[in-house]
């Protein structure tokens, strides 16, 4: 789709070149780099990475060889691909590949390598040798763990078959530089997350802005809403009451209008609107925002084309979720435990948490919502309602490929409203996860290892170490009956308090203008 | 595809009514020690665990127990809510009821069902109103929060008053133990003439 156009806009800002390598023989304008950095991941030579070819539903995946800037300030990246084996099914004969298995490019012919632009590269891919070959270390159980992919074998792609002799050269380049290397195992084990360094490392705030920005329409751009997060709570306040003030204004001085009012309404709105944000730019002149804007302003002009017939388009109007692409896919992989993944994803800081969800939704329903809503394909998992947690709100934990991901899903969602089918407006927030450590204390049940009696002992050890009903002569019993009786409460100040909540909440939807539209979408 | 989703939906219900959730259990309940305290009830075909991933200060444990049909299901909840039921540990008693199907975050989806959603720019005639539900949501949340606290404290505060009572207790059997152990016991019925039953 847009992914391409849509990348050249990003990598305005997000794209740095590491340390230069050397210039070309033939043509010395052209300047070979051993890294570089791009949506906040840095790539090196050697690595592996995942690319997006226009038209194609699949990935492709190709490791980069060189890279390089041309003359004209192209950044470009030579690849050598890695087939997937649905790529080569024709030619995979009785071959039966693994799941996550890949297969070299080798030999002379169309689809060993090409010079592809940096922007087509999403993101990085871990792939490890398995060759039994001298020259090949041999990987550790850790590096097979960690493995996206790997390969054992090539495929030739002028004969047209598997082969598991690999060559000298391939496509240029040593074959040593395909294995597994001693030097970067060493450096994997001893550093088992290497993911979540690189990202920190290379993201800044002001980095992100301008991306955030991107995503707002130019003519209500609020401009301080993508920044918001930065400021003190009090000048946020203040800032959402000027905005919220001049709104409430001018609504009332237009109630009672006709059928027309609305349109008439939203454009002289704008219009307001824009002065208004206008006087606050000034107000708060930011040292930042100021660098920022001249990039910013560029971004404006370029932005809206590439998004607005991709999600702004469609506000106000309802959208039907539908299941999105590639569903089926997340049987493919066997991954970590989801605790593991929560935990990962908070230190990476691509983990929101989304509250006031249709707690009957379910957690693929949550991935559709977020894949058509926010256009990102993530991970979601509604949290199992307990005795405790409010039966009217659903929450979800989402995790996001990347962290700026993560925080642009959040500004767009703080910034404008994302309503669901029956009047809910989707909250979202950072996730937090408990640590495991994080032991609280347990309350109710007693220690009775200083009782004297030898006989009430035994029982209590046994009580201990099994289960048992209570009989109703025993002072356990009455005890017991006292918990009861705060069990009994505490679900009446609960049910008592979500009626309350449920009240307010639905006095608040009644106010919502489209109801109408609501109660169709829900009969249908 | 439409009937294969129905059936396992349905299916996934089935299952769901043989479930029990248990809630109010020590953090030192395994898997193991509620198969052991079920299955003189009933066979018990699966545990899970709920993780509680927000709330740090709960210490209490719940749990989803898969049972093998719906009737010992019924049957278990009705024995807890009659008799206090301890696991691992006493006087607090665990508490069971009919699972439900939000319970299960592996639920699967509800077939024929459709979902929508739309954004609203600042610029809607709804925008206000929405903001404002944000905003709700948020002091529903905080209110939750500050529940929970109460009854966490509520929970403490009954536990020390009932450790208090219970060394009240102690106390009272020590000494009677103690006289008795030492002769004052008999000594006293025998000034007052009474007969001490201790055989």
């Amino acid at each position: 789709m847009s992914r391409s156009t849509e990348a050249n806009v990003e990598d305005e800002i997000d794209f740095k070149w590491g340390n230069k390598r050397g210039v070309g023989v033939k043509n010395k304008d052209v300047q070979f780099y051993e890294s570089f950095t791009y949506e906040g991941v840095e790539y090196f030579l050697n690595d592996c990475a995942y690319f997006y070819q226009t038209g194609d539903f699949e990935t492709s995946i190709g490791k980069l060889v060189r890279i390089f800037e041309t003359p004209t300030h192209e950044k470009k990246v030579k690849v050598v691909w890695l087939f997937r084996p649905s790529e080569i099914r024709n030619y995979l004969g009785d071959y039966q590949p693994h799941w996550n298995e890949l297969f070299l490019a080798c030999g002379e012919g169309n689809g060993l390598s090409n010079v592809n632009s940096v922007e087509a590269i999403i993101g990085k891919c871990n792939v490890v040798c398995t060759a039994k070959d001298k020259r090949n270390c041999e990987p550790s159980e850790a590096d097979l763990k960690m493995a996206d992919f790997f390969f054992s074998c090539a495929f030739d792609v002028g004969r047209l078959v598997i082969v598991d002799k690999f060559a000298d050269v391939i496509g240029g380049i040593k074959v040593e530089q395909f294995f597994n290397k001693k030097k970067v195992q060493n450096q994997k084990i001893s550093n088992p997350k290497p993911r979540p360094k690189i990202v920190i490392k290379k993201r800044t705030d002001h980095l992100s802005k301008p991306h955030n920005q991107a995503e707002v329409r130019p003519e209500n751009v609020m401009p301080k809403q993508t920044s918001l997060k930065s400021f003190p709570y009090k000048k946020r306040k203040f800032l959402e009451d000027n905005l919220c003030n001049n709104r409430s204004k001018e609504s009332n001085g237009e109630e009672g209008f006709d059928e027309n009012r609305n349109e008439r309404d939203c454009k002289k709105r704008k219009i307001t609107l824009g002065d208004n944000l206008c006087n606050n730019r000034g107000k708060e002149s930011h040292g930042e925002e100021n660098l920022d804007k001249d990039r910013k302003e560029r971004f404006c002009k370029v932005a809206p084309q590439l998004k607005l017939d991709k999600i702004v388009n469609n506000g106000g109007e309802f959208m039907e979720v539908t299941r999105r692409p590639g569903d089926e896919k997340r049987k493919w992989f066997k991954q970590l435990p989801w605790e593991e993944r929560l935990r990962k994803a908070q230190e990476l800081g691509s983990l929101i948490l989304l509250n006031n969800l249709d707690p009957s939704y379910t957690s693929y329903e949550v991935e559709d919502l977020v894949w058509h809503a926010l256009n990102e394909r993530v991970e979601a998992r509604m949290i199992e309602w307990s005795s405790t947690s409010n039966p009217h709100y659903g929450r979800a934990f989402v995790i996001f490929k990347t962290k700026d991901a993560a925080e642009s899903a959040i500004s767009r969602l703080c910034t404008r409203c994302l309503i669901l089918g029956d009047g809910r407006a989707v909250t979202a927030e950072k996730g937090t996860v408990r640590e495991p450590g994080e032991q609280a204390k347990f309350f109710g049940h007693l220690v009775m290892d200083r009782f004297g009696f030898q006989k009430q002992r035994e029982e209590m050890r046994n009580a201990v170490s099994t289960s048992h009903c209570s009989q109703p002569n025993t002072l356990e019993y009455s005890m017991a009956t006292d918990w009861r009786t705060l069990q009994r409460r505490s679900d009446v100040w609960w049910k008592r308090l979500y009626q309350r909540q449920m009240g307010e909440m639905q006095e608040v939807q009644r106010r919502l203008k489209r109801e109408e539209i609501q109660e169709v979408q829900r009969e249908t | 595809m439409g009937s294969s989703a129905e059936e396992e939906y349905a299916s996934f219900e089935e299952k769901v009514k043989r479930t029990v959730y248990l809630d109010n259990l020590s953090p030192q309940v395994t898997e193991s020690v509620l198969k052991t305290a079920l299955d003189q009830f009933a066979t018990v075909k699966s545990i899970k665990f709920i993780p509680n991933y927000l709330e740090p200060k709960i210490a209490a444990q719940c749990a989803l127990v898969e049972l093998d049909s719906v009737k010992k299901a019924k049957e278990v909840i009705l024995m807890i809510v009659q008799y206090p039921f301890m696991i691992s540990g006493m006087p607090r008693p665990v508490r069971a009821r009919p699972a439900e199907v939000e319970m299960f975050d592996d639920r699967p989806r509800k077939p024929g069902r459709k979902l929508t959603c739309r954004w609203l720019e600042p610029n809607d005639p709804d925008f206000e109103v929405a903001q404002e539900i944000k905003q709700l949501t948020c002091k529903h949340a905080a209110e939750a929060a500050l529940l929970l606290k109460h009854q966490l404290q509520e929970e403490e505060k009954l536990a020390t008053q009932q450790s208090e009572t219970l060394k009240g207790h102690y106390k009272k059997y020590k000494l009677i133990d103690s006289i008795m152990a030492d002769g004052t016991a008999q000594r006293l019925a025998r000034q007052y003439n009474l007969r001490v039953a201790d055989d």
